[in-house]
């Protein structure tokens, strides 16, 4: 299989816009590999039920101090 | 000319006031002489505030002689990390981007301390956007450790930890989106309290990442973080992120000692750390002094911080790049280069994996309660060691170890940096405690206690520098 991973983040950043000199390519291709490295955990499933965090996100503590 | 002496503490200040031993215009002259002595080595601030600061002293006083004191700040100098709001002076989040932003309106906090009759000296370096580093080179020259001007100060509040410590004021205000707050507290040797999320209004504060941005106090003790938290605490309707909650009572029991708490000391957290002998040795330290204070010291496990990791900066990424991505598209030149690659970052999120991220963030917080189940407070260390030389300072935007204090920007439970003692190089090192969401009264309890029972709060850095 190749590695397709330097195609994907030139991908990522043409999409988004943005670049950088080539002295710091190398640099931030290397960020782009601990990235992925650091999200595999989110590709792990969560049970349905888990909803995204929501601001103020503490919202159950509320019910711990009586309104004002 | 000699310097003047370091600024009180705040409630050191507030008797002096009170007993008339001194007023808002000698603490505000002492503060600028101070700060005209010291700060060109400094760099803390990037504006100062002299003329209004003086005129704001006057008021204090002359309404202190008809007989109106606000309360116990009234009349006292305070500075804010150059991301807050003053109607009428620049904010510039320490960036060319923003040259030329003058707001019309004042940050909520400001707001707070200013009817609390505090008298503003100016505005503090910062790392720029709060996401840079402290040798980017930027439009005004970074903060420096007063302990040693060749150590890092912390960051990204390093002009509020540098300001406090060296004694230019006695309190400051910070944000911490991973740590920000605490890590300048923790290598300035000073105290440092990122509140619960929804706390402390962040309404007119320059974003970083809406949902992990929190706004606090530095001091040099616990008391006086107290004495901001009463000011600054309290449901702000116009910030989504404000928790509607009453504000809470943070002086009352802070001198009620700590005998009965239990203390989790996530002794497993600090092993997976890589801290310092010394480090550990001061963790050690402390949990047999709060043994001694009465407390019950048992050992607890956090969640995985590589979890929590991934969680923390897959929303970090994407909402500073979300803020920062048309200026960086647009004028990327105009950002150091440590923080236009850190901002880039959030290039790489996609999509389903912020929502994952948020996700996992409900599990992680639901775990953290659980740790709250059985302890009233965590111990655990905020940083490897003492404050790293500048030239080793990591400045990839891939950082090699992440932040010991970011966990609790993820789940939103407060926590505190106090002072911890000090390394064989004459740094300070610091301990790390998280509370119960909304219960910064006891993280500060503990605080007090811990400084009253040492004397790791009372050495002061050097005044002058080779």
């Amino acid at each position: 299989m190749s590695d397709t991973t330097e195609a994907d983040f030139q991908a990522l950043l043409r999409i988004a816009g943005i670049s950088f000199t080539e002295d710091r390519y190398p640099v931030m291709l290397d960020a782009y590999r601990s990235w992925l490295k650091l999200v595999e955990v989110l590709d792990e499933p969560l049970p349905l039920a888990v909803e995204p965090a929501a601001a103020p996100r503490l919202a159950e503590f509320r019910l711990e101090e009586p309104r004002a | 000319m000699s310097t003047p002496a370091p600024l009180p503490s705040l409630a050191e200040a507030s008797h002096m006031i009170a007993e008339g031993s001194t007023t808002p215009t000698a603490l505000t002259e002492q503060a600028l002489g101070r700060i005209a002595a010291l700060d060109p080595r400094l760099n803390a601030f990037i504006t100062v505030t002299g003329d209004r600061a003086l005129a704001a002293a006057k008021t204090a006083e002359a309404e202190m002689a008809a007989g109106h004191r606000r309360g116990p700040l009234h009349g006292i100098p305070y500075a804010l990390k150059d991301i807050y709001d003053v109607a009428g002076v620049p904010t510039t989040a320490h960036s060319r981007v923003l040259l030329g932003n003058i707001p019309t309106q004042d940050a909520e906090t400001t707001a707070r301390l200013e009817a609390a009759g505090m008298v503003l000296l100016g505005k503090l370096a910062t790392h720029e956007f709060a996401r840079g580093g402290p040798t980017d080179k930027l439009h005004w020259p970074s903060a420096k450790n007063p302990w040693n001007l060749d150590h890092f100060a912390g960051g990204s509040s390093s002009g509020s930890g540098s300001a406090v410590a060296a004694g230019l004021v006695a309190m400051a205000m910070g944000s911490d989106t991973g740590g920000s707050i605490r890590l300048p507290a923790v290598f300035c040797g000073i105290t440092g309290l990122k509140p619960t999320y929804g706390r402390v209004s962040r309404r007119g504060v320059v974003p970083l990442s809406f949902g992990l941005d929190h706004t606090g106090p530095l001091t040099r003790t616990a008391e006086d973080c107290a004495l901001s938290m009463q000011v600054l605490a309290g449901h702000d309707p116009l910030d989504p992120g404000s928790a509607p909650v009453p504000p809470g009572d943070y002086l009352s029991g802070l001198k009620d000692g700590i005998k009965g708490l239990t203390i989790g000391y996530a002794r497993a957290f600090n092993e997976g750390a890589a801290l310092s002998a010394e480090s550990v040795a001061a963790q050690e330290e402390a949990v047999c002094v709060l043994r001694a204070l009465g407390a019950t010291v048992i050992d607890v496990a956090l969640p995985p911080m590589r979890r929590m990791e991934a969680a923390m900066w897959t929303i970090l990424h994407a909402e500073s790049f979300a803020i920062h991505q048309d200026h960086l598209r647009r004028t990327p030149e105009l950002y150091g280069r440590v923080t236009r690659e850190r901002l880039s970052l959030g290039a790489f999120v996609t999509g389903p994996h912020y929502v994952q991220a948020q996700r996992l963030r409900t599990l992680l917080t639901e775990e953290m309660n659980a740790v709250f189940d059985r302890c009233d407070a965590i111990l655990c260390a905020p940083a490897s060691g003492t404050a790293p030389a500048l030239s080793a300072v990591d400045e990839l935007p891939w950082r090699k170890q992440q932040p010991l204090t970011a966990p609790f920007n993820l789940t939103g439970h407060p926590a505190i940096c106090v002072p911890g003692g000090f390394g064989a190089n004459g740094l300070p090192l610091s301990l790390q405690f998280a509370g119960r969401a909304f219960d910064e009264a006891t993280l500060l309890r503990i605080a007090h206690a811990l400084e009253t029972a040492t004397d790791h709060a009372a050495r002061r850095p050097p005044e002058s520098w080779p």
